[in-house]
């Protein structure tokens, strides 16, 4: 074929201008760590990776709702620890009031004793953990339990959305760790106590010990329920970590390079620019040149 | 035959050498200069050297055909993927993009489930709704500037090619005049054939040559540009009854729609361009924002506010899916008012319910009314459509850059100088030319010896 100068020398500028435009372009993978910069440069990765993005920002929400959610049930079990030593000392206190060797006075002490323990209840049952009161179901800015002991919190149970349609409950009701209406409920049960403390009475007291059992069974319920309640929280928080994690991993096969390859990409570029560059220097001189 | 035709003969000899010479050293010093086509120095017989010292172009008709279409195609290609790659900005992963809007937009629902009584969070929520709606109307900006720049690429092609219309019908009459009264008209001819080049590279056309050294430029091979006695038919732009670009054409004050003529070059492409993918992409991202709304507001109209009252939305509701995501906006139900946005189901229940929440939340994941795909899927296959479509004119670009290197090599090939080449052919007339000296004095000597007979 004949070859004209032109294209002698447009065929030159062409190849040093696709080296070093394939040289920046390796240079860039290399340096950016991306495959995928931008849709075009894989547009079925991209697309991929778009909807693994999503999951993994939902993941990460789902896992810190399930971690909020776990901090509200441990503070609640932690709560129902204290109510159980609470009412164990009630019942020492109520054992020993019932004991007809006890005195006035001696009953008089039992009763200012187990008048703390009932204030002690009170406030164990407006548990707070951050600005939630963790008994008190939906209606939890405000403290559920009046001193009278009155349930004035909300009777459902809240739930948690670690994964989209995911739902698990996470609370457990005032009412039912305290029970509701006189004369079973904790509450009035520690009156019954106090009032037969106060007033000398060793059988109106021997008559509340089944109530306090009643009291105790309830709070060993309510952790189990408590416990039950974390173990599926911290389940779906599993699957939301695992969600999360798929996402990520995934993104990252999809849109970043293999560090290996892309080394050898870059290098193999800049040889391909260098022997472009040095082709160019290597067009012979015409006749013309020589004289 | 006498001595004097020898010298005659000689001195011919002379003339045609240097005429050759000539010759090539127009090509020599046009070497780098675009668009020529190099001469060449025919010898015949006797009369020497056809025209009169300038030589003959070599030209190869068939390759000036190709590589006007090749001009067409790779004009077409280029345009279209500078529109297009609009797209991969747009669809591009990175802060303010849609997708990040959106994931943190759901995200800051997944977090009101966690604390809807919290103002912080709902201001959150708001807040990321409105940089969502920022995001879509940003994506939707940035393709209406790019199909604003066609616009603007297309009239500029249009002025382009009517300068170059009007010089191909005035250097047409000029080639014609020239040719006629004998003189050489080369260098015409390759002017006008570069500006044809040139023309093709805006709209397709194709060359009808007329045989007088005139030639007649048509528009898509039916609608006369240039006649051959120079009458030029020029391109203007209107914006037609549907809102879409036009092209017509003026001759004589009559005007003639040739859009669907205009279906290649530069200005083809960005006309495809416009009406093509880019509209396609705002469709879809019209849709794209119109369910996203929807959906949202099916469920948050359903939902409790911290008043107890329902019947709000989180977006404000729009009536066509055309325009939706300029007009996608935080709903004035909501807007300044964290307090309105909807988390509970009952309001005896507030203000902790989270359920109105959990709702909302899932809708992220929840088939959109149309096409069966999730508000996240929507998004990603649009992502898929803007790479493809980007992809898919890139490689359009390389494929046709390619394939007019190929032609303009052939051309090259044909019609290029090759200095090595001429230089050559110095030699061969410079020795033609001392040989022709020769034969002079060796005439010359033949005649003074016929003088010195004695």
């Amino acid at each position: 074929m004949r070859v004209s100068d032109n294209a002698k020398f447009a065929s030159v500028t062409k190849n040093v201008q696709k080296a070093q435009s394939d040289f920046v372009s390796a240079q860039q993978k290399a340096g950016s760590g991306l495959r995928v910069a931008k849709p075009s440069d894989d547009p079925v990765a991209a697309a991929q990776a778009r909807r693994e993005a999503s999951r993994k920002a939902l993941g990460a929400a789902g896992i810190s709702a399930a971690d909020a959610a776990t901090d509200q049930l441990s503070g609640a079990d932690q709560a129902l620890d204290d109510v159980y030593s609470g009412l164990d000392r009630a019942r020492e206190l109520a054992l020993q009031g019932a004991s007809d060797t006890m005195s006035k006075e001696n009953r008089s002490d039992l009763a200012q004793e187990m008048r703390k323990i009932r204030d002690q209840m009170v406030s164990l049952g407006n548990s707070k953990v951050g600005d939630k009161y963790v008994f008190a179901g939906y209606r939890d800015q405000t403290a559920p339990f009046e001193q009278s002991g009155t349930f004035v919190g909300d009777g459902n149970i809240k739930e948690v959305q670690p994964v989209p349609g995911m739902r698990v409950a996470a609370s457990i009701s005032g009412a039912s760790v305290f029970g509701s209406g006189a004369p079973n409920d904790t509450f009035s049960t520690l009156d019954s106590l106090i009032a037969g403390l106060e007033s000398n009475d060793p059988e109106a007291i021997r008559g509340q010990l089944d109530h306090l059992q009643a009291s105790q069974d309830r709070v060993v319920k309510s952790r189990s329920v408590v416990g039950s309640l974390m173990d599926s929280v911290e389940l779906g928080r599993n699957v939301a970590d695992q969600q999360q994690a798929r996402a990520t991993s995934q993104i990252a096969s999809l849109t970043e390079v293999d560090a290996v390859q892309s080394a050898l990409n870059l290098m193999q570029a800049k040889s391909a620019l260098e022997a472009a560059i040095t082709v160019a220097g290597q067009i012979p001189q015409g006749l013309a040149q020589r004289g | 035959m006498s001595i004097n035709g020898i010298l005659n003969t000689g001195v011919k000899g002379m003339v045609t050498t240097s005429l050759a010479t000539n010759v090539t050293a127009g090509n020599i010093s046009n070497a780098a200069t675009v668009g020529y086509t190099r001469r060449s120095a025919n010898f015949s017989p006797d009369n020497a050297l056809t025209s009169n010292g300038v030589g003959g172009r070599v030209v190869e008709p068939f390759i000036q055909k190709r590589l006007l279409n090749a001009e067409s195609s790779a004009g077409e290609a280029k345009a279209q993927n500078a529109a297009v790659s609009v797209l991969d900005e747009v669809f591009s992963e990175g802060n303010g993009s849609i997708g990040d809007a959106m994931d943190k937009f759901q995200a800051s629902i997944q977090n009101l489930t966690t604390s809807p009584e919290d103002t912080a969070t709902r201001q959150a929520v708001l807040a990321n709704a409105s940089n969502l709606s920022t995001a879509f109307q940003n994506a939707n900006a940035q393709i209406n500037q790019a199909r604003q720049d066609s616009n603007l690429r297309i009239e500029q092609g249009v002025n382009a090619v009517n300068t170059r219309l009007d010089q191909i019908g005035k250097i047409g009459v000029q080639i014609q005049q020239a040719e006629l009264s004998g003189v050489e008209a080369g260098d015409l001819r390759d002017q006008r054939d570069q500006l044809v080049k040139e023309v093709s590279s805006y709209v397709p056309v194709t060359v009808l040559d007329q045989g007088n050294g005139s030639i007649s430029l048509m528009l898509g091979g039916s609608h006369q540009l240039v006649s051959p006695d120079g009458q030029v038919g020029k391109l203007s732009t209107k914006v037609g009854e549907d809102g879409t670009m036009r092209i017509q054409k003026q001759v004589a004050g009559a005007l003639t729609d040739v859009t669907a003529q205009v279906n290649g070059g530069s200005i083809g492409g960005d006309m495809k361009a416009r009406t093509g993918p880019l509209a396609d992409a705002q469709k879809k991202l019209d849709q794209l924002a119109f369910d996203t709304a929807a959906a949202y507001n099916n469920v948050h109209r359903a939902n409790v506010a911290m008043d107890g009252n329902d019947g709000r939305n989180l977006f404000e509701e729009q009536a066509t899916v055309a325009g939706a995501a300029t007009s996608f906006a935080v709903s004035a139900d909501v807007l300044g008012h964290p307090e309105n946005i909807a988390a509970a189901t009952d309001n005896t229940s507030l203000p902790s319910d989270n359920r109105g929440a959990m709702a909302l939340a899932n809708v992220a994941s929840a088939p959109l009314a149309f096409g069966g795909m999730t508000v996240s899927e929507a998004l990603a296959s649009l992502v898929g459509f803007a790479g493809t479509t980007v992809q898919a004119a890139n490689q359009q670009e390389t494929f046709t850059a390619g394939a007019l290197e190929q032609v303009q090599a052939l051309q090259d090939s044909a019609s290029g100088v090759n200095t090595d080449e001429e230089m050559v052919n110095l030699m061969k007339y410079q020795r033609a030319y001392q040989a022709s000296l020769k034969v002079i004095s060796v005439a010359d000597q033949m005649l003074s010896d016929l003088m010195n007979i004695r």
